[in-house]
C-alpha cells in the first residue's frame, strides 16, 4: 500500500525523533552535570510531545482527552516540584554525598547513628 | 470511525464516534494512573540523584550508552509502525475495503518483534551487569566504588533504581507485546476487521505510552554521566 498523505506526519515525526535521539546522545558527550541533565530532559520532553501529538494523535483529539493527558503530567510535576522544593530548602547547604565520610558497616543490619 | 450505513457502535453510545471517544478517553484516564505509578519512582530517583550526584554519574558511566540508544530507536520504530497500522485501519474503514488488512497485520507483527528485540537487549544488559556484580544486594561489587561516599552504597542506590524502573518498564513491554500480537492475530482472523479499530487504537496508545516512559528512562540512567 502506498504511503498516503495522512501518514506523512507519522514518518516526519519518526524522522524528528531519530534526529532528537542523535542530539541527546551527542549532547551527553558535550554537556555534563546539571546542565547535561537539563539538556537531556529538554530533548526527552520534545520527543514526548512529538509522540503525544503525532503518534497518539492528541492534535486531533477532543479537549477532554487533552485535559486528561495534561492532568497526569501536571500531577507528576507537582510531585517532583514539591518534593524537590522540600529537599533543596532544608538549609543543609550540602547534599549528604559531599559531607559523608563515615564508613558504613558491611552488613545490611540496621545502622544506628550516634548523636 | 465507520459509515452510518454500517453502524458498529454498541448500545450505550449514540454513534461510532461517541464510542471511539469514550474508548480513547477511558484509556487516557488509565494512562494518567500509569504516569503516577511511574511517578513515585521518578520522584525517588530525583531525590537520590539530588543527594548523590557523583554516585549516579559513576553508575551511569557503567551503562552502555549506545545499547540504550539502539533500544530507544527500536522502540520508536515500533511506535511508528503501530501508528501507521492504526491509520491503515481507519482508512480501510472509511473506504469500506479490506485491502489494508495484510499490510496492517504485517506492521503489527514487526512491532511485536521489535518489542521482543528491545527486551532481548535489555535482558542482555541485565545479564552483563549481574555478571559484573552490580545487582543491588549483599553481593554488590561495592569495591568498584570505594572512592564514593558510604563505600559505594550510594552507587548501589543508582542500580537499585535502574533495575526497579527498567524492570517495571520491561513488564509493561511484555504486556504491550502480548496485546499487539493479540490484536494482530484478531485482525487477521476477523470477518469484519474494521470493527477492531477502537481496540487497535487503545492498544496503540498504551504502546506509545510505554515508549514515552523509556524516552525518559534513557537519559535518566544512561546519559547522566
Amino acid at each position: 500500500m502506498e504511503t498516503s498523505n495522512s501518514q506523512r506526519p507519522l514518518y516526519l515525526a519518526f524522522l524528528g525523533l531519530m534526529v532528537l535521539l542523535a542530539a541527546t546522545i551527542g549532547c551527553s558527550f558535550v554537556f555534563s552535570g546539571l546542565l547535561g541533565a537539563m539538556v537531556a530532559m529538554a530533548i526527552a520532553t520534545s520527543k514526548m510531545l512529538l509522540v503525544m501529538f503525532i503518534f497518539m494523535d492528541l492534535r486531533r483529539s477532543p479537549s477532554s482527552v487533552r485535559f486528561a493527558a495534561c492532568a497526569g503530567f501536571l500531577w507528576l510535576f507537582f510531585a517532583v516540584f514539591c518534593t524537590l522544593a522540600d529537599f533543596t530548602t532544608r538549609g543543609w547547604n550540602e547534599v549528604p554525598e559531599k559531607t559523608a565520610t563515615r564508613e558504613l558497616p558491611t552488613t545490611y543490619d540496621r545502622v544506628e547513628f550516634e548523636n | 470511525m465507520s459509515s452510518t450505513s454500517n453502524p458498529t457502535h454498541l448500545i450505550p453510545y449514540d454513534s461510532p464516534s461517541h464510542q471511539r471517544h469514550a474508548a480513547i478517553f477511558g484509556l487516557w484516564v488509565f494512562l494518567v494512573t500509569e504516569i503516577l505509578f511511574f511517578g513515585g519512582m521518578i520522584v525517588g530517583y530525583v531525590v537520590y540523584h539530588y543527594e548523590y550526584p557523583e554516585a549516579f554519574r559513576e553508575g551511569s558511566r557503567t551503562l552502555n550508552v549506545w545499547a540504550g540508544g539502539a533500544m530507544t530507536a527500536v522502540l520508536l520504530l515500533g511506535s511508528l509502525l503501530i501508528a501507521v497500522a492504526e491509520h491503515l485501519t481507519e482508512e480501510g474503514d472509511r473506504d469500506n475495503s479490506q485491502s489494508w488488512r495484510g499490510t496492517a497485520v504485517w506492521r503489527l507483527a514487526v512491532t511485536a518483534c521489535l518489542g521482543v528485540v528491545f527486551l532481548g537487549l535489555e535482558f542482555y544488559e541485565y545479564h552483563e551487569l549481574i555478571g559484573e556484580g552490580l545487582f543491588p544486594g549483599s553481593q554488590f561489587a561495592r569495591q568498584r566504588f570505594t572512592d564514593l561516599p558510604y563505600s559505594g552504597r550510594a552507587a548501589e542506590l543508582f542500580f537499585l533504581m535502574f533495575f526497579c524502573m527498567t524492570g517495571l518498564h520491561a513488564f509493561h513491554m511484555i504486556v504491550g507485546i502480548l496485546l499487539v500480537g493479540g490484536i494482530g492475530t484478531a485482525i487477521q482472523r476477523a470477518r469484519q476487521p474494521e470493527r477492531l479499530g477502537n481496540t487497535l487504537t487503545v492498544i496503540a496508545l498504551y504502546w506509545h505510552f510505554v515508549d514515552i516512559v523509556w524516552i525518559f528512562l534513557y537519559p535518566l540512567f544512561y546519559l547522566v554521566r
